[in-house]
């Protein structure tokens, strides 16, 4: 057999089986990190829709026949005892609370908030 | 390039490239008189034409529309430097075309029955250098220094291996990048579905803010809770509440508060006309 021949082949096998282990490492290094993303994405995502869905403005409702709602503020007048029961309600309910003022006046409360939509 | 007839009479020496002829004395020839078809056949039958064991080297040619066998020792030791050798030939195919050549004082070469063999010299016969710069050399060579000498079924196993190999890999990475195209997909949908932006830096950013939120609503609610359970007596009453950042209270009352609400925030407070006023930071 010819040895420089055979020395060529060898080589060029040899050279041809490495580019092809290495395309191999390669996919298999980004194939990981892929992996990784994918599940870290979706992580990320999940939380993100859960802190999303978990504050809603469905608690404005509750106030809508004692409070004037206009956007994000609300009013509340002359509120009796039972009234400030909803307010204690709206106040622990899942909604996003900016800021708020409860003031009693002769056995009465105003009440005003401003709500993040 | 220099042509020498290499016989065992040769004392030249050789110090520029040359191609050498071998004299028949230095291989065994055969005439493959069994019906061959071609030429790769006559090879594979070369070597069990010839009664000699495994220090020669078997290989067939074609000439003249006839197929010959010859046997050459592996270790042919030649008086001339390997780096001189361009090409090592035999004389049964460069020479074939003459009948009878004086090669020396003492041999001539002459060809009986298609086969060239070495004998005594010869009086009308032409002399081997007179014609050795006018041959035509052929394409058959013999590879004599730049052999290996590997057992072929270990070559065959190697390679098939080898090949293995490759497909092995080559089908991993084919498997691999599939796997990524549908990880990708997945990651797109996933995006599409929460209708979320694609990079993992503005991903972590809204979700930062939302943990941000979140953890000052849960905050708020605390304290709020801690301070509707401010313990009063009867007479005492909250006059007002108010959050803005820091958490403001009015309460009627004599007494004083800080001690309660130390335990959760920095208090700045007062106490006048039965009003107790305090500023509650985290």
């Amino acid at each position: 057999m010819n040895r420089k021949i055979l020395l060529l082949i060898s080589v060029t096998v040899l050279l041809i089986t490495l580019n092809i282990l290495n395309l191999y490492i390669k996919s298999q290094n980004e194939l990981k990190s892929e992996y990784q993303t994918t599940v870290k994405i979706n992580k990320i995502a999940r939380q993100i829709t859960y802190l999303k869905n978990k504050y809603s403005n469905k608690p404005l409702k509750i106030l809508k026949p004692i409070c004037k709602i206009k956007n994000t503020r609300i009013i509340c007048n002359n509120l009796s005892q039972s009234q400030l029961r909803k307010i204690n309600y709206f106040l622990k309910s899942d909604i996003k609370i900016k800021k708020f003022s409860l003031i009693k006046k002769n056995n009465k409360f105003d009440f005003y908030a401003e709500i993040i939509k | 390039m220099k042509v020498i007839l290499y016989t065992k009479d040769f004392n030249e020496t050789i110090n520029e490239p040359v191609d050498i002829i071998l004299s028949p004395q230095y291989y065994w020839i055969k005439k493959i008189d069994i019906p061959i078809k071609s030429l790769k056949n006559a090879k594979k039958i070369a070597k069990n034409l010839f009664k000699l064991d495994n220090t020669y080297i078997y290989d067939a040619f074609e000439l003249d529309n006839k197929f010959f066998a010859y046997a050459i020792k592996k270790n042919l030791k030649l008086n001339i430097d390997k780096k001189y050798i361009n090409s090592i030939r035999l004389a049964q195919i460069e020479l074939y075309k003459y009948d009878k050549i004086n090669v020396s004082k003492n041999h001539s070469i002459q060809k009986i029955d298609d086969l060239l063999f070495c004998f005594p010299s010869l009086e009308n016969a032409p002399h081997i250098n007179d014609i050795i710069n006018h041959i035509e050399l052929s394409k058959h060579t013999v590879n004599l220094y730049n052999r290996l000498n590997i057992d072929k079924f270990l070559l065959i196993n190697t390679g098939i291996i080898i090949l293995l190999i490759n497909v092995f890999f080559l089908l991993g990475y084919i498997q691999n990048k599939t796997a990524i195209d549908k990880l990708n997909r997945k990651k797109e949908n996933i995006l599409k579905k929460y209708n979320l932006p694609t990079t993992t830096f503005q991903l972590n950013s809204i979700l930062d803010d939302l943990n941000k939120e979140n953890k000052r609503q849960i905050k708020l609610r605390k304290n709020l809770e801690f301070i509707t359970n401010t313990p009063l007596k009867n007479n005492e009453e909250f006059i007002s509440l108010s959050y803005d950042k820091n958490f403001h209270v009015k309460i009627k009352t004599n007494r004083n508060f800080d001690k309660y609400f130390s335990k959760k925030f920095k208090v700045s407070s007062s106490l006048k006309n039965n009003i107790y006023k305090a500023s509650l930071h985290e």
